[in-house]
């Protein structure tokens, strides 16, 4: 009985055995297989077509000039932003540059704009921190083309990407000083530029004032070498207009003419005083290099019939919606590409349009603004802008940009095109500040998209007007204050004289610093030079500084009033400060308590 | 054909050696017949199901033992009789009998973690759309915040605050087995709006790393366990229906000026005869009430479930199909969902072999409604009418707007609108361009196989599969705000399939009546594919009169275009085992472990190793503890564990190149160079998980027979590795922010959870609960020494006001201290000073986004057929940055008159007087959000037999009204307290919503 059971028991289980092995066998081979190709898949990486691994050196570089006007990839920000179109470069040159002189003022008051209008940078500025974020980062992708293999056959693109970078470092020079100083790409945390000077000993203890001139000598000397050694690979000088495949690329004159701003600036950066400057001999040479260059002043001679009789002067023409091509470009040493259709960016020429525009303006020479882009109506011109045309400013209150060019041409002795004025609604004062709009000070139709021939603009919203960024007349006012310094004053009327001969206004006898520094206003108002030109000639910041406008330090008087020198150059943003523990705050700012 | 299928379970189950007819009655405590209770032999197939009178007839031996049980109910074992009255007891502990736990199921007796069960309550709730709606404050620890009343909108849930500082603090929710991937589809707003909540039969929510350490490195945010219905062995077929129709209203608006008073204001401010006064409109427009309606919504489920058997095969089985149709409070928006599953588990071999299959389908259909209207409305001009006849507004179909000439576009459209202006909200509900729809279909197939001959070992395999399909439309009128002028259509579709195996195997063994032991081990394999395309395209209409530069017409051809194409997957292998010891059934001890690797890190920081163990110790089975008749539950739980976190959306180690994929913003510079843009990415190769450690420890106490039970948990947890995307160094890398480890973070914590049933008896039932939990954390320390990181939250012009600080609770308001005059308004720009002049230093630590205390409370009150309930809901601690004011701050500028345009504003604004938005730093708008909400009250009628006669049973159901969003109580001086992000801006406001419903059972 016992074996009958013990046998039938084994019968039975056999085949649930069986059963046991190949379920086992089936889990493990199962297992087994998955174990394979799934650590393969885990190398599979990145599948996202927008991204890429190989590097397009063209691609790349295209990027290094995109980034001084375009905000970013497809209309998004580079850099983490609340909005796109506010981190563009252009856009923050213009509100650092420009809000805080007797040029211009905003009456938005989001984002630290109000605080450049009334001469109080502060470090936690939004608009600062994008201006500063803009810049390195523009560093970063200048650095990375540089390092990249593949950029290193073609010398010229890489001398044009180093002169890029060398005038990022410029503007870092200039508007803060002292700032990280990065050549090449790394997760190190960057150092301060004063850690480079060969000077500086790290166990010796300095007050911050003496680092930012270490800082500032050390830049000064870098950007310098740096743009001689761009320029022997650069494209020799060759203005161009837009349908040149070249056009938009910088050559030698470019070169020359930062070359030239830098030295005619060099008191600024290595003696804290834009008089003393051992620099005057070079500034003048560099820009002679470029006024003997093919480049020059495009005046009434250069203009085509059409754009006289539409009655657009040599001046309108340089910031029209086809500035690439109507002629005007002969002047531009530096131009900024913009098109409706191909290249569109938030905060370029459509800021430059928009933010001064309200939809009833006109331009001088009595049309629309070209897009319909044109709500944004918060830059207006502080009373000493429209002092430099004229004695009696209150005239232009009341009148269209185009009646107040008719207002000044009755007289020989007032004429000048480039008072672009419009005054209807509008107030001579722009005081008070108070968010109430934008009819509280002149507005400004400089820019606009309107061609100068009868073809329209590639698009109703998005303009085409390119920004020249760097233009040659700078390059005769350079001349002419450096030859006064040099004492020179024939040379220096030459060449003010010719500034103003293109803008039909009347030439003088003699002029002095102080006449090349209003010339200065009148030719680049609004064009992003006007901060430093000032502090160059001592009339920024500084508490015994007599110069003054309306709103100037805060104070709401016609002339303001003057505030401290250390003002002169913008803080380090407060993020920064906090993410970059080997950052010393510029001095006379407050420093963050960690 | 019910009948037909009774009869044939009935037929299959007579067995042919019938030594003894038994004969029965199957009635509840109540007396009333079970309907479909299983009576089976002990140790055999043979059984059957009672039949509409609960009784029954089986012929077995004479001694066998016959175990009579019912969903819901304590099944009987009693000894074969010619005639058997049984009667079953309702099991409150029914469902917390046998929870189901990560790769597999326990008992609630032998749990170690912190788990707890939930089964929805189908009486007590309010409007449910989601199954969101159905947990929301019932557990402590999970907080659930809707963020919107959006029809169809998402819910936010946090399982003890969440682990991360940055990362996502989304618990992963794991539906039959498929963990779902958080970041969604296209066309819907949350994954977890598809599963029609009727399906659900239970929640398992997994709170303690000893629990969710098997879900490795997704485990640290907790983990929800979502089980859907299934059929009953031998169950006859029954047919349920569910339905709803309910009337939602606004429960807030803004006090925003009437237009008399806004006229009143005008003049006030600038006089009577100035450009501001003279410029109003002479309308009187309510636009709040001119966007809001009461939304009707209607919902309708039927389900059947059943189950077959013979010797050879069981097969439950459950169908549903489900339809929503909800309206928004906004007029235009609606949301309409169509759901379709069904769910098979046959099993074989006696029951040696058992599957599982499960399918679920989804539709849905979302139409926000114009939301910019909701904005607007607060805004507009209330002197300006909805619509006008003047032709200035022809080509926005009547509506009034802001508009200016222009001479851009051509002579059929004189004016443009003023973009300065806000836009008309009832034209832009009117015009409302966007919709968006999905298909989501899930299903699995699990097979379970206990071994011939060494039945203590099964093995358990589990192919699951998501797939879905999703898609916003955009069909802008050039008639419209949206598309003025040049219209538009566009598309935005993605597709995405997840794809899951696992396979373990798991091995009992008990060596004598005091040693448990079992062990479990196995392998995943999930990956996650998504692919989308987008495209838009816009027109010049036919009147344009422009030319391109060639001279050819415009008129009629593409004016703008783009089109984007993405695609992305993550893939993640793992390897866990669990392993339980079982002493003397009271002493427990759990170890489990899992190895996982992620594509979403670089190699050498791929792999990650998750451990966890617990102890647990039931005092009540002590022998000591058996005399205490009083107490009849007491255990303690004693657990720690490690888990991961590696949501960082994407592969984040390459060094990789965006490329353009536009063709308007372009660089074209130099030969052959058509512009196309190449940016070098941030990347971090560094990187990898978040790791969390967990210290639970857990008492559950029951007395008198579990009418009167407490749950507490107290926990410790400390994250390291914290995923974050700080500020970093300017110059480093290639941005400003980049993903890396930052920090770590230490949470600590106590919940708690009551429940009393004080009243019992045949007529009356009273259940009252209340759950609350503490969570306290604070920020450790942070990468690289620093003190101090951006929390993400931003205000005004991108002003950072959260910040992490090593010391602070983590998302901590950093603000300047407002000054207020003496009739208690901040004044504008005043702070105070700690320094001699106000700077960065002056700011301080004010408060965090997240609550202290969180909770819930209910009560179940029925009588006879009537039943009432209530849910309450309450967060105290929690504060919110009320960016509604913040945006309309400067309430000097309702009168523009460089735009020429008028704004409304809230009375309470124009009160504080403030003509800046420059200082959003100030304390004044961090505001105390604690709250308490009446979340529903339900009255219920239940009915049974209804149309009974001889031949049919009849129907049974309840109706009930409900009303869900009752009131609000709160100090928050915003809209709605309720705000997962810490932040109230202009959302959907959430809707009071009165409900009628029936459930019916066929």
């Amino acid at each position: 009985m016992k074996n009958i059971v013990s046998q039938k028991s084994k019968v039975e289980s056999r085949k649930p055995l069986s059963l046991l092995s190949f379920s086992v066998t089936v889990f493990i081979l199962l297992a087994a297989g998955g174990l394979n190709s799934c650590m393969y898949d885990l190398d599979n990486g990145n599948i996202d077509p927008n991204v890429t691994t190989t590097a397009n050196p063209t691609a790349l570089y295209s990027k290094c000039y995109a980034c001084l006007i375009l905000e970013g990839m497809d209309g998004a920000s580079d850099f983490k932003t609340d909005d796109a179109g506010k981190s563009t470069f252009l856009r923050n040159l213009f509100n650092a540059n420009e809000l805080s002189t007797d040029e211009a003022i905003c009456w938005w008051t989001d984002g630290g704009l109000g605080d450049y209008g009334i001469n109080r940078p502060t470090p936690s500025s939004d608009a600062i921190r994008y201006l500063y974020y803009r810049m390195i980062i523009n560093v970063s992708y200048c650095n990375h083309y540089l390092e990249l293999p593949e950029a290193q056959d073609d010398k010229t693109k890489l001398a044009e990407v180093r002169l890029i970078r060398a005038y990022l470092y410029y503007q870092l020079l200039d508007l803060f000083g002292n700032p990280p100083f990065i050549t090449a790409i790394s997760n190190e945390m960057p150092r301060q530029a004063h850690t480079f000077n060969s000077k500086y000993d790290a166990n010796k203890s300095y007050s911050r004032a003496e680092l930012m001139a270490l800082g500032r000598e050390y830049l000064f000397g870098w950007i310098e070498s740096e743009l001689k050694t761009a320029e022997a690979d650069l494209m020799e000088a060759e203005p161009r207009t837009d349908t040149d495949v070249n056009y938009g690329r910088v050559d030698k004159a470019a070169a020359w003419l930062l070359l030239s701003r830098l030295y005619l600036n060099a008191g600024t950066y290595l003696n804290d005083d834009g008089q003393n400057n051992p620099y005057w001999r070079e500034a003048l040479d560099y820009a002679e290099q470029v006024i003997n260059s093919p480049y020059r002043l495009f005046d009434e001679s250069l203009q085509d019939s059409e754009s006289k009789m539409w009655d657009f002067t040599p001046y309108d023409m340089l910031f029209c919606g086809n500035n690439g091509s109507n002629g005007a470009s002969v002047e531009a040493v530096f131009p900024l590409l913009q098109d409706g259709k191909v290249t569109r960016a938030w905060g370029g020429t459509m800021f430059f349009i928009a933010a001064m525009w309200n939809s009833d303006m006109l331009t001088a020479y009595g049309m629309y603004a070209g897009t319909s882009s044109i709500g944004w109506a918060g830059m207006r011109a502080r009373p000493q802008l429209a002092e430099k045309f004229t004695t009696t400013p209150a005239n232009f209150v009341g009148k269209s940009a185009e009646d107040n060019r008719l207002m000044l041409e009755v007289n020989a002795a007032t004429r000048d095109d480039r008072a672009i004025f419009w005054g209807e609604g509008h107030t001579l004062s722009c005081i008070p500040n108070d968010g109430q709009g934008f009819f509280h000070g002149l507005a400004v139709p400089k820019w606009s998209n309107q061609y100068t021939t009868d073809a329209t603009p590639h698009d109703a919203g998005e303009v085409d007007t390119d920004f020249f960024l760097l233009r040659a007349a700078e390059a005769y006012l350079n001349a002419a204050e450096a030859a006064l310094h040099q004492g020179d004053a024939a040379k220096a009327k030459t060449y003010v004289d010719a500034v103003r001969k293109r803008a039909h206004a009347a030439v003088r006898d003699s002029y002095t610093l102080d006449d090349v520094l209003d010339e200065r206003s009148r030719e680049f108002y609004f064009e992003c030079l006007r901060r430093p030109d000032l502090i160059r000639n001592n009339k920024f910041g500084g508490l015994n500084v007599s110069y003054g406008w309306e709103g100037k330090g805060g104070n709401e008087s016609y002339t303001g009033a003057p505030f401290d020198k250390y003002l002169n150059v913008y803080p380090i943003p407060s993020t920064e400060m906090m993410a970059n523990t080997n950052l010393i705050q510029n001095d006379g700012y407050t420093e963050i308590e960690k | 054909m019910r009948k037909l299928l009774f009869i044939l379970c009935a037929i299959l189950s007579v067995s042919a050696n019938a030594q003894l007819a038994v004969r029965g009655t199957v009635v509840d405590q109540t007396g009333e017949p079970v309907i479909g209770a299983t009576v089976l032999v002990e140790g055999t197939t043979n059984g059957t199901v009672t039949d509409f009178d609960g009784n029954f007839e089986l012929n077995t031996e004479a001694g066998a033992t016959i175990v009579v049980s019912y969903v819901g109910y304590k099944p009987q074992t009693l000894k074969a009789a010619a005639t058997m009255n049984v009667m079953l007891a309702e099991d409150s502990e029914m469902l917390e009998d046998v929870v189901v736990i990560g790769y597999g199921a326990a008992k609630k007796n032998d749990l170690t973690g912190s788990v707890t069960a939930f089964k929805p309550d189908d009486k007590n709730h309010g409007q449910v759309t989601s199954a969101q709606d159905m947990i929301q404050g019932k557990i402590a620890g999970v907080n659930v915040n809707t963020s919107s009343g959006e029809p169809g909108g998402g819910a936010q849930i946090r399982i003890r605050g969440g682990a991360s500082l940055n990362a996502s603090n989304d618990p992963l929710i794991v539906i039959d087995g498929m963990p779902m991937d958080a970041s969604g589809t296209s066309g819907t707003n949350n994954p977890l709006s598809l599963v029609n909540p009727n399906d659900i039969e239970s929640f398992t929510v997994l709170k303690d790393a000893s629990a969710t350490a098997i879900y490795g490195s997704r485990g640290s945010n907790g983990v929800i366990i979502i089980t859907t219905k299934k059929g009953s062995k031998n169950q006859a077929p029954k047919v349920s229906y569910n339905g709803s129709f309910s009337v939602s209203t606004i429960s807030k608006k803004l006090d925003v000026m009437s237009a008399d008073e806004y006229r009143d204001y005008i003049k006030t401010t600038y006089g009577e005869n100035s450009a501001a006064y003279r410029g109003l409109g002479d309308a009187s427009t309510d636009w709040q009430k001119e966007i809001y309606r009461a939304g009707l919504s209607h919902d309708h489920n039927v389900s059947v479930a059943g189950g077959v058997s013979n010797e050879v095969v069981s097969m439950p089985y459950r169908v549903s199909l489900g339809y929503t149709d909800q309206q928004g409070i906004l007029k235009g928006s609606d949301y309409r969902r169509a759901t379709g599953g069904f769910s098979f588990s046959p099993s074989f071999l006696n029951e040696h072999l058992t599957f599982n299959i499960n399918a679920k389908y989804a539709w849905s259909h979302t139409n926000g409604g114009g939301q910019g209207a909701i904005d607007a409305a607060f805004s507009m001009d209330p002197t300006r009418p909805v619509k006008s006849d003047d032709p200035a507004f022809e080509n926005w179909g009547g509506y009034w707007q802001w508009v200016q000439p222009t001479t851009v576009y051509d002579p059929t459209f004189p004016y443009e609108r003023n973009g300065e202006g806000t836009s008309n909200p009832v034209e832009l509900i009117a015009h409302n361009p966007y919709d968006k729809s999905a298909h989501v279909l899930i299903g699995n197939i699990e097979i379970d196989y206990k071994i011939h001959g060494l039945e203590d070992l099964r093995l358990h395999a589990n192919i699951a599969g998501d797939y879905n399909m999703g898609g916003d439309y955009t069909h802008k009128s050039p008639y419209s705000s949206y598309g003025y002028y040049y219209g538009g259509d566009g598309e935005s579709k993605t597709k995405q399939y997840s794809l899951l195996a696992t396979a373990y195997a798991q091995y009992y063994k008990d060596f004598n009546d005091n040693h448990h032991f079992d062990i479990m081990a196995g392998y995943e394999y999930s990956k996650t594919h998504w692919e989308g395309n987008s495209w838009s395209k816009d027109y010049y209409p036919k009147s344009n009169l422009g030319t391109d530069d060639e001279g050819n017409p415009l008129a009629g051809t593409v004016h703008n275009e783009s089109t984007y194409h993405w695609r992305g997957q993550t893939i993640l292998v793992s390897w866990f085992g669990r392993a339980n010891y079982t002493l003397m059934n009271r002493y427990m001890l759990t170890a489990t472990v899992r190895a996982d690797g992620s594509s979403r890190f670089a190699k050498g920081h791929r792999w990650g190793v998750f451990p966890s163990a617990a102890f647990a110790w039931r005092i009540t089975d002590e022998p000591w503890m058996q005399n205490v008749k009083e107490i009849s539950d007491l255990k303690l739980r004693l657990g720690w564990g490690q888990t991961g976190q590696q949501d960082t959306g994407k592969e984040y180690y390459t060094p990789i190149y965006q490329t353009t994929t536009q063709l308007d913003r372009l660089y074209p510079i130099g030969p052959g160079n058509d512009g196309t843009l190449y940016r070098p990415m941030v990347y971090n190769e560094d990187l990898t998980w978040e790791t969390t450690s967990t210290w639970n420890l857990g008492i559950d106490f029951g007395m008198f027979q579990q009418r009167l039970t407490l749950n507490i948990d107290m926990y410790k947890r400390n994250t390291t590795n914290l995923l974050c995307t700080p500020t970093i160094p300017a110059g480093m890398n290639y941005d400003n922010a980049m993903l890396l480890n930052a920090g770590e973070l230490e949470n600590m914590g106590i919940e708690v959870a009551l429940v009393g049933r004080p009243v019992q008896t045949k007529d009356w039932y009273l259940e009252l609960g209340i759950n609350g939990a503490y969570n306290h954390n604070v920020v450790k320390e942070l990468y690289g020494g620093r003190d101090m990181i951006e929390a993400g939250m931003t205000v005004g012009m991108q002003k950072n006001v959260t910040y992490h600080k090593v010391g602070q609770p983590a998302n901590s308001f950093w603000v300047y201290q407002q000054v207020y005059d003496e009739n208690g308004r901040p004044v504008q720009g005043l702070y105070v000073d700690r320094n001699g002049d106000i700077d960065d230093n002056d700011r301080y630590f004010y408060k965090s986004i997240a609550a202290t205390w969180t909770g819930g409370g209910y009560f179940k009150l029925s009588y006879k057929n009537w039943d009432l309930g209530m849910n309450l809901r309450f967060s105290v601690g929690n504060y919110v940055y009320n960016n509604i004011v913040q945006s309309r701050m400067n309430s000097a500028t309702l009168y523009n008159p460089s735009k020429g345009t008028y704004s409304n504003n809230m009375k309470e604004v124009i009160a504080l007087g403030w003509t800046s938005y420059e200082y959003p730093l100030t304390d004044y708008l961090v505001q105390n959000a604690s709250f308490l909400k009446c979340d529903n009250i339900t009255l219920g009628y239940n009915f049974d037999k209804l149309f009974k006669n001889d031949k049919y049973h009849g129907i049974d159901g309840r109706i009930y009204l409900a009303c869900s969003n009752v009131f609000t109580i709160t100090k928050y001086k915003g809209i709605d307290p309720e705000q997962p992000g810490g932040m109230e801006g202009s959302i959907y406001p959430r809707s009071r919503t009165y409900m009628i419903g029936l459930n019916l059972n066929f």
